[in-house]
């Protein structure tokens, strides 16, 4: 029950590499994500009914489904369906990486909806009226204004969401990817040490989160410099 | 749909079976971290530094590390560590080590959302009580923390949410909920949609009935509250 410096020396290099695959899944889903969940977002605010309706049911099925039943559903489910077999879909939905990466990036999407929406309508309305009434054209008033405040509103919640992502893909080493948590049970099974490994993994995994609030926090104190106590 | 039938070649028998183990997975660990949290939040309000320095600690590691590998760290590590402390253990079942990693992890989580609906209590209500010459327990029990699960009430029913789903991922390690059940029973179907989308819509189903419940529960706590403007 204690800490194995030597082994845990050895295995650090092999815990980076699930490190690594971590993040290689998780740095393309926040990219898919966000230009997902930005339309479905508007969607969500929009005046027509269906439209809005359906956005809340994207937001609301991919919130509710653990992560893990999605990329079983994704790398499981999709390689019954034989019309996937017999084209080029296959090479996607036969690669493990490729439906972890569709899985999450919806996942995420889902919850990003909800911040992008949060954050569209804490825009105050005042500030809306006033790009109107200077007489700028809808979209300059949403990317110029509405959309650069939002931002702001938003981003401690994307800071949560990104924690909470960050630590959701240990799900992936269910469907055979080699992620950080993975990498750590092998080690547990083939050096009988069931302490030190998972303690590494669990260093690394705190050290990646602290780098996400911290570096996160600095954007977020520049974003609100106007609202900084005076020194 | 046969194969979500109640006879023996359906699986609609063994789908209820893991539906029960993830519900009895999600409440008992959701009780036990709410103790848990309680205590905690009284460590994080302590006037006593080591305590408050104990708290961050804590709350540090378990919100920075995935709780499914916390869970296998149990599933692993407590009966070494229970014999090293008492000489014996009872055998540690992935039920027992997923409500303990859940209850622990989640523990954090309600520390804070009622150490911040403390801090949000009116001042005047500790005077106030103070003034009537309560004891300490009383004032906590009878004035403070009935005002305080008003407010701490929308951050637990989200970290209820949270552990909700998180107990899909206990299937990892060995836990025959009903993710597992589903696997299973996708493998052997080979249908995989139909159960996973089931499952899915289980979890959505289980997490919007609290939200019904949440919502009663909030109806009480906010009776003779001033509704403030615009609601």
């Amino acid at each position: 029950m204690t800490l194995d410096f030597v082994l845990a020396w050895e295995i650090f290099p092999a815990l980076l590499n699930g490190a690594y695959v971590t993040l290689s899944v998780m740095i393309p889903c926040l990219v898919f994500g966000m230009i997902i969940a930005v339309p479905v977002a508007l969607a969500r605010l929009s005046t027509n009914v269906v439209i809005a309706g359906l956005a809340w049911f994207f937001s609301m099925f991919f919130r509710g489904v653990p992560a893990l039943v999605l990329i079983y559903m994704i790398y499981n489910g999709f390689a019954t369906i034989e019309f996937v077999r017999e084209t080029a879909l296959w090479s996607v939905f036969s690669e493990a990486y490729y439906c972890a990466v569709i899985g999450f990036t919806f996942n995420h999407a889902g919850f990003l909806v909800e911040i992008l929406r949060g954050a569209f309508q804490s825009v105050p309305m005042g500030v809306r009226e006033a790009a109107h009434s200077l007489a700028l054209p809808r979209h300059l008033a949403f990317f110029r204004v509405t959309f650069p405040l939002a931002i702001r509103y938003g981003f401690s919640n994307y800071t949560n969401e990104l924690v909470l992502f960050l630590k959701g893909t240990a799900a992936i080493g269910a469907i055979t990817m080699l992620d950080l948590l993975a990498v750590a049970n092998a080690a547990v099974s083939t050096t009988y040490d069931p302490f030190t490994p998972l303690v590494c993994a669990a260093f690394i995994y705190w050290a990646m989160v602290q780098i996400v609030l911290v570096g996160l926090g600095r954007i977020e104190i520049k974003l609100n410099k106007h609202l900084a106590p005076a020194s | 749909m046969g194969v979500l039938s109640f006879d023996d070649t359906g699986y609609g028998d063994e789908l209820l079976i893991g539906a029960s183990v993830t519900v009895k997975l999600a409440v008992y660990s959701f009780i036990i971290a709410f103790f848990l949290g309680l205590v905690l939040s009284s460590m994080a309000l302590s006037r006593n530094v080591v305590s408050r320095w104990l708290w961050k600690a804590l709350a540090s590691v378990m919100m920075g590390v995935p709780s499914i590998l916390v869970v296998f760290f149990i599933y692993y590590n407590s009966s070494l560590i229970l014999e090293q402390i008492f000489g014996a253990s009872p055998e540690i079942t992935p039920f027992i080590a997923g409500v303990t990693g859940l209850a622990i992890v989640y523990s954090v989580y309600v520390g804070e959302a009622i150490r911040g609906a403390v801090i949000n209590t009116d001042r005047g209500q500790f005077d106030a009580a103070q003034a009537l010459g309560l004891r300490s327990w009383m004032m906590w029990f009878y004035v403070i923390l009935p005002q305080v699960f008003r407010l701490a009430l929308p951050g637990l029913t989200n970290i209820w949410m949270v552990v909700l789903k998180d107990t899909a991922l206990i299937s990892m390690v060995g836990l025959s909920d009903l993710v597992r059940v589903a696997d299973v029973a996708a493998a052997v179907t080979k249908q995989p949609f139909i159960f996973y989308l089931f499952v899915g819509f289980a979890y959505i189903v289980f997490s919007s009935a609290t939200m019904l419940i949440a919502r009663q529960i909030e109806k009480r706590l906010n009776r003779g509250q001033p509704l403030a403007s615009g609601f």
